[in-house]
């Protein structure tokens, strides 16, 4: 090979993975080295892989050469840097990082001279140190890298180059070893110094003014010109890094990745097991006979699967969802593959196929090389089982989670780049809150720091502003995926370096589901979701399973569209309620719409007024064209899924499935990282060369933006929208075991215990205080007595809904009331063991009525029980009785609040009805009376307050004894009355009501901070003289 | 007895000097990881910030909201201060959080009865930029719950304190939590209500300490309370009885003065480490100056010493009519272990001690290592008594620099783009590049060379790389 006069590989370079060192990302340093005409580029973070993915994602765009090693500092003190030749050496290298990385706590790595034994396929750089006088004959080096070992000869004008390299020499010549050049490369290009300087102060926790000599002496450490080095560096030198670089040959596009089949039966191949599951899945699912559209669909998709030899995938999964059905967690799949008629086979989602034409668009296509993705949702409260069982089975050197990496964001970074330059803890309290709220996050404003009273002319702000800008997007740490797991088929650590987790015995690979997704690998996602628990637990309740709940039933479809949906899965929402009495659903597909239109994607893309105008047939439906139509004819011609966008910019712009699927990946990124506008000039040509008019085409890109990384797809809808019926079907028919199911399931959902009682006596259900003699660990379903009007069950609070109260003392409370029920405080303390806090927190739930004449008798008795101790179970000396007064009602709502969240007696706001009618506050249901454009006068506890979107509006919800109001505060009010939106507990307003289509809402003209009459009823109910 | 209790709820605030109004300023603390307010000004309030809410959102109410810390040491010294400025009117005082206690029935006659002497505190109070409130009461715990709660109220005797103190929130009066969440728990929250619960059932609940803080209260137990002391300083004055005008007589007298301070070290078991003389003359100034010890002491002949070899070389301006010796501070004593080491640097810190005594403190100085890579801020001058930090040593870091630097770096003539220093200068091979200070304003971009000037001197050179000027840094030796 012909040796390039000045050509030049750098073989020593930290990326920005190399957390607080490097000041540059893997894409920006592969960009510079290809710019400066580099022949090799060797990324080496400090005993990371991290970054490497995403270098060899730029490195194959551009054509550079791209060598995988890493950089380690050994525990005898030696600086070493390693380079991967080839495949082997990949592996080999993968161990040692996850060797290293196994044996420390999270975030560090050790490693010693004896751990470098198996590197046989690994090149070695010997780094000196940087005095030349410490530099200390590399023995062990020479031996055990005999042939593959290089001093590295670095020259950062630090005034010592000349000294060092005569010693390196010296030393080259002792030990037979030669010498070859490196940059010690910590960022692309020399403007970074000032950024590493900042990084430096990170990882040391002090201020650049204290730096010191941490600080860089030079901004030498870049990516240098080649003309540059030649002045610098003996041209041997320089010629050997190609030689280096020669050397190795290792890409990361050599990764083939094979999916474990561990689940195929001894004489079975995956291809005939997954068959045979399928064909007796059809059998279950279909008893009658399977409908021949389907069937046909399960052979095409069978047939796209054995193309790709996906098999293997689809039964791991299976065999997940098998495990979880035999311990009884309720799962469901969800994800571009999980509603296919292969998975409805497989049990992986009850998603019927027949129930719902037309789902399937975007199963798996060959065209593009993406691997199929199925999420499975688990029990939040189980899914730990879930996760233990894929350790079991498959061992941690086979199975780990996808890492997520943490990166940082405005308040992240100026906090620490804050501490950095010099701010103090309160400065730095005003920066955060400056980026908090309804900020972006894409970069910080010199008017947001302006605002919060800096001066954006002081030179220390203009370096903060500077550098948090660079800092935004730069890996802090590598933390867990939510439920991405990897399983190899041999080991994984020959794939990627594992590391730990934070969470103790939890191991996560180096890469998150980006670089996963870039190299083709695939991944199971174990998701946790409240719901599930709150279905299976009614669904036990009820003895029944999931597919036995009756589809299309006309009573749910009715209640939902009155918006009577709290606590049903995704629905409950304010705007989801509010969006309910507008779609009005009558079918299993319109709850799919539902789900997916209420999003930011179709909100920011405008598609829900166009999609409500048409659906209420105020609006003619029209398509453009005929391929249009067959894309868009189920959402009346307004794109609301993903699936929707991707499939209509190869139908009307002739994009290919590739093309499609980029664009998919540009729309997620673009708010990040923009460059659309090549995909524009690309649609609207394609849709003008097929005959699209201009506005059209401009229509669709719009919407496209719009969709951005909130893209909601039709098959997650899919699997959400029967979540979505299945519970509102169990809260119309059944909604004491609705409330018990959700009461045991906290925390989920939107709405806290207190509303969700609320809402259920409201619908008749007789619900029960919290009692030592009736109540369960868990709230319970309890027959109704004679005499009792409404449901036909009554539920009893839980124990569990008492702060402080242990689960241990509860069970042993429950336990000891089997032996019969308790009659007296010291009695309950003794047979259940009970601790002092334990029946304090009883006394302050009021759980112990029955045992002492009231709450505060009980919480005087139960003071008074001493440690029991053995050999003195006899009764306590006879005490003087304090005739305490009892509580008032406001003193017991009071402490049932604080004890419980929630009370039974009467509303807060029922109390100070008197006070507020005299002020002429209108109650809840008072207002409903009211016509629409009636100023009205209101007042509630404040549930709760959002921002959504571009912060326009503050949308507040009110709660008073008689229901819930939704106001909305315009943006210039909420401005003006902003301590009192902020503060106030108890709020009135002053406002306009709007009411179209059965939805109310109060438009506020101003705002009264009402909570010192809260403040009343404390004093209330202290005031019993 | 009759105990005065000035609280002052805005102490923490005008320790400060944060009495500015216009302004909005609030002190906040730290409780659970969180910045929270403390207290704040009025134009705070105005803006809506609240004790005790959290800072983000105070700072989101009023962006412009100055916040200190509260600071314990500042609001201690402004107490003891009002400590000193009370202990005119009783000369027995005691602290409680914010707030001064003291006992003025003995005083009562001197100052014209209770209210003229309560009116006259408050005149000085208002001077002095303190807003206190007032109570008093026959026990110090009553005077100063009543100065917290019901600022104004004055018990003469003992028998109006239970009803006085009834309806207090016994949050206010104590801390004891096993007490307060029992009394949460029964629906109670006044003293009053916790003085009806019958005793015995109360003490097993919450143990014997509540029973015993109430007893103090009401006057039921005694209530023994340390006794501030005012701090005490030295500070004697000689007239002497002849003018004096040559300084080295003013040792005979000046020994007087060192007898007496070192007595009155000596019964407080203390030492000095500063002394400050004062030379008094008749028309004009007094002559000032200080001596420092290189280690506490109070070792008369070893003052005097020192004194004798200031006067040596003291120039005086005019004859002296009067000495005066002030100690501010002195440190507790600590019995010395000598070993031999230790010897040896006493031997060096002596010698110091007379050449400063003698030269003068500013004229001889220690020179210290500072880690940062511009030379200039390299080293910088220290207290040699101080000395350097011991372990920090010039090393390679330091690379190939000289040891002369020049006070300011000096413009080189260039001549055909060569600098020039008596000649034309011949440039060693690139020695160093130096670029850093970006974040203090001081920013340097240099590359330094080393240079023989035709004259044959070793220059240490840099060229700015920014404007490509050439400056002449240093000299090796």
């Amino acid at each position: 090979m012909a040796v390039n006069p000045d050509g030049y590989a750098e073989l020593h370079c930290l990326t920005n993975f190399s957390f607080l060192r490097g000041a540059s990302h893997p894409q920006e340093l592969v960009e510079r080295a290809h710019e400066l005409g580099y022949a090799a580029l060797a990324v080496t973070d400090e005993c990371s892989l991290a970054g490497v993915v995403r270098a060899h994602e730029m490195a194959k765009e551009v054509g550079l050469k791209l060598i995988i090693g890493c950089e380690l500092r050994l525990e005898e003190g030696d600086h070493l840097v390693l380079l991967a030749q080839d495949r082997e050496g990949y592996t080999q290298l993968c161990r040692l990082v996850t060797r290293g990385r196994r044996a420390a706590v999270k975030g560090s790595y050790r490693l010693a001279r004896s751990d470098l034994d198996d590197l046989s396929r690994c090149l070695a750089l010997w780094i000196p140190p940087r005095d030349p006088l410490a530099v200390q004959a590399p023995d062990w080096f020479a031996e055990a890298f005999a042939g593959r070992g290089w001093l590295a000869v670095t020259r950062l004008r630090d005034g010592l180059d000349s000294d060092r390299l005569e010693r390196m020499e010296m030393l080259a010549k002792r030990h037979g070893l030669p010498l070859v050049a490196t940059g010690n490369v910590c960022m692309h290009a020399p403007e970074r110094r000032p950024l590493r300087d900042l990084l430096t102060a990170i990882r040391y926790r002090t201020t650049v003014d204290l730096l010191g000599r941490r600080a860089l002496m030079n901004g030498e450490r870049h990516l240098r010109p080649r003309g540059e080095l030649a002045t610098l560096y003996p041209s041997e030198l320089l010629e050997e890094t190609l030689e280096v670089a020669r050397r190795c040959s290792f890409s990361l596009d050599e990764l083939r990745y094979e999916y474990p089949d561990d689940v195929t039966p001894a004489g079975s191949t995956p291809r005939t097991f997954l068959r045979r599951l399928v064909e007796e899945g059809k059998v279950r699912r279909w008893p009658g006979g399977c409908p021949p559209q389907v069937a046909a669909q399960i052979e095409h998709e069978l047939d796209l699967i054995a193309e790709l030899k996906y098999e293997p995938y689809f039964l791991t999964v299976w065999d997940l969802v098998r495990f979880a059905r035999e311990r009884g967690i309720l799962c469901q799949g969800r994800g571009s593959a999980a509603n296919s008629a292969v998975c409805y086979c497989l049990g992986i989602t009850e998603v019927d196929p027949a129930r719902m034409a037309l789902l399937f668009e975007r199963f798996i296509s060959k065209e593009r090389d993406e691997p199929p993705d199925i999420d499975v949702d688990f029990e939040h409260q189980r899914r730990e089982e879930v996760i233990q069982y894929i350790y079991e089975k498959y061992g941690r050197h086979r199975a780990a989670l996808a890492a997520s990496i943490i990166s940082y964001r405005p308040r992240s970074a100026l906090r620490d780049a804050g501490k950095a330059l010099g701010f103090s803890p309160q400065q730095i309290e005003r920066l955060v809150h400056a980026a908090s709220g309804w900020r972006g996050r894409r970069e910080v404003e010199a008017a947001w720091l302006q605002e919060a009273g800096f001066d954006p002319e002081n030179p220390r702000v203009r370096w903060l502003l500077r550098l948090v800008n660079r800092l935004l997007g730069f890996p802090r740490h590598l933390s867990q995926h939510v439920g991405g797991f990897v399983i190899a088929r041999d080991t994984l650590e020959a794939l990627v370096p594992v590391e730990n987790a934070a969470m103790p015995e939890r191991t996560i690979i180096q890469w998150d589901k980006d670089d996963l997704e870039s190299l083709g690998l695939m991944k199971v996602d174990v998701l946790a979701l409240g719901m599930l628990s709150a279905i299976r637990r009614a669904l036990d309740l009820l003895g029944m399973t999931l597919d036995q709940v009756p589809p299309e039933d006309p009573a749910t479809y009715e209640m939902i569209r009155r918006a009577d949906t709290l606590g049903v899965f995704q629905i409950e929402s304010r705007a989801q309620m509010s969006m309910l009495p507008r779609l009005k659903p009558e079918n299993f597909y319109d709850l799919v719409v539902e789900v997916a239109i209420v999003r930011p994607g179709p909100i920011q893309g405008e598609m829900v007024h166009p999609y409500l105008r048409r659906r209420q047939g105020l609006e003619p439906v029209e398509y453009p064209s005929e391929a249009v139509k067959a894309v868009l004819e189920r959402t009346l011609g307004v794109p609301i899924f993903q699936e929707q966008v991707i499939k209509l910019a190869m139908v009307a712009a002739g994009f290919t499935p590739g093309e499609a699927d980029r664009l998919r990946r540009a729309m997620a990124a673009w708010r990040r990282r923009g460059g659309l506008e090549v995909w524009e000039r690309r649609l609207k040509e394609g849709m003008a060369e097929r005959g699209y008019s201009a506005g059209y085409a401009e229509r669709i890109f719009h919407q496209i933006l719009g969709f951005g990384e909130y893209g909601f797809p039709e098959s997650h809808a899919a699997s959400f929208a029967l979540l979505v019926y299945v519970s509102a079907w169990i809260k119309c028919h059944h909604p004491a075991v609705f409330l018990v199911a959700l009461l045991n399931s906290q925390p989920m959902g939107f709405y806290a215990p207190a509303q969700l009682v609320r809402d259920a006596r409201g619908h008749g259900v007789i619900v029960r205080p919290v009692n030592v003699n009736h109540s369960f660990w868990e709230s319970t379903l309890e027959p109704v007595e004679a005499g009792e009007e409404g449901s036909r069950r009554a539920v009893r609070l839980g124990l569990h809904l008492v702060k402080g109260l242990s689960r241990s003392g509860a069970e042993r409370l429950v336990a000891a009331r089997g032996q019969g029920a308790f009659r007296s405080v010291e009695e309950l303390a003794r047979r259940a063991g009970l601790t002092g806090g334990d029946l304090k927190a009883l006394a302050a739930a009021d759980a112990l009525a029955g045992l002492a004449e009231h709450r505060h008798a009980a919480g005087w008795a139960v003071a008074g029980v001493e440690p029991s101790l053995p050999l003195l179970e006899a009764a306590s000396p006879a005490e003087v009785d304090p005739a305490l007064p009892p509580p008032t009602e406001a003193g017991e709502i009071l402490a049932d609040y604080a004890s419980l969240g929630l009370s039974l007696r009467r509303h807060p706001l029922a109390l100070l009805r008197p006070e507020l009618g005299r002020l002429r506050y209108l109650p809840a249901e008072e207002v409903a009376r009211c016509p629409p454009g009636r100023m009205v006068r209101v007042a509630g506890l404040v549930l709760v307050r959002q921002r959504p979107g571009k912060g326009n509006a503050v949308f507040i919800t009110l709660e008073d004894e008689t229901g819930t109001l939704n106001l909305i505060v315009w943006r210039s009010l909420a401005e003006r009355q902003r301590q009192v939106l902020l503060q106030a507990k108890l709020l009135g307003a002053w406002a306009e009501i709007q009411r179209a289509e059965g939805v109310q809402h109060l438009v506020v003209r101003r705002l009264h901070d009402c909570s010192h009459l809260l403040g009343a009823l404390q004093v209330k109910s202290r005031d019993f003289h | 007895m009759l105990w005065l209790g000035w609280y002052f709820p805005w102490l923490p605030l005008e320790c400060f000097g944060a009495a500015e109004a216009g302004v909005p300023l609030a002190v906040s603390r730290r409780e659970q990881g969180r910045e929270w307010i403390d207290r704040c000004n009025p134009a705070a309030l105005e803006l809506g910030v609240r004790s005790r809410m959290a800072l983000p959102a105070a700072l989101a109410l009023a962006p412009g909201l100055r916040v200190w810390p509260r600071d314990s040491r500042r609001e201690r010294q402004a107490l003891e201060a009002l400590g000193s400025w009370a202990w005119r009117y009783s000369s027995r005082i005691a602290f409680d959080p914010l707030l001064v206690l003291l006992e003025v029935g003995a005083s009562l006659r001197l100052f014209g009865g209770f209210h003229a002497l309560r009116k006259r505190m408050e005149t000085e109070l208002s001077k002095l930029g303190y807003h206190g409130q007032w109570s008093a009461a026959p026990t110090p715990a009553a005077a100063a719950l009543l100065a917290r709660t019901a600022p104004g109220s004055c018990l003469e005797v003992r028998s109006q304190l239970k009803e006085a103190l009834a309806p207090i929130p016994l949050s206010h009066f104590t801390r004891n939590a096993g007490l307060l969440e029992l009394m949460q728990d029964i629906g109670l929250s006044t003293i009053g209500d916790c003085l009806h619960l019958p005793r015995p059932e109360l003490a097993r609940r919450v143990g014997s300490e509540p029973a015993r803080l109430l007893d103090r209260l009401l006057g039921q137990a005694p209530d023994p309370r340390p006794l501030w002391q005012p701090p005490q300083r030295f500070c004697q004055r000689l007239q002497l009885m002849a003018e004096i005008e040559e300084a080295g007589a003013l040792r005979f007298p000046a020994r007087r003065l060192i007898e007496s301070l070192c007595a009155f070290l000596r019964s407080r078991d203390a030492l000095a480490q500063r002394l400050e003389w004062r030379f008094l003359h008749r028309h004009r100034p007094a002559t000032v100056f200080h001596l420092g010890l290189l280690k506490p002491g109070r070792d008369p002949l070893h003052l005097l010493e020192l004194l004798q070899q200031r006067l040596e070389r003291l120039e005086l301006p005019a004859p002296v009519t009067d000495l005066e010796l002030r100690v501010d501070r002195w440190q507790p004593f600590q019995e010395q272990k000598g070993d031999l080491f230790e010897k040896r640097q006493q031997g060096d810190g002596l010698l110091l001690e007379r050449l400063r005594a003698r030269l003068g403190e500013t004229a001889v100085q220690g020179v210290r290592l500072e880690a940062d890579h511009r030379p200039e801020r390299a080293w910088r001058y220290c207290d040699p008594v101080a000395g350097p930090k011991p372990g920090r040593k010039a090393s390679a870091d330091h690379g190939h620099q000289p040891l002369w630097l020049l006070p300011q770096p000096r413009r080189l003539e260039e001549r055909q783009g060569q600098p020039f220093h008596g000649g034309p200068l011949r440039l060693r091979p690139f020695g160093q590049r130096i670029e850093t200070g970006w974040w203090d304003g001081d920013e340097v971009n240099r590359d330094y060379y080393q240079a023989v000037s035709p004259a044959g001197e070793r220059l240490w050179i840099y060229r700015e790389r920014k404007s490509g000027r050439w400056f002449l840094h240093g000299v090796f030796d």
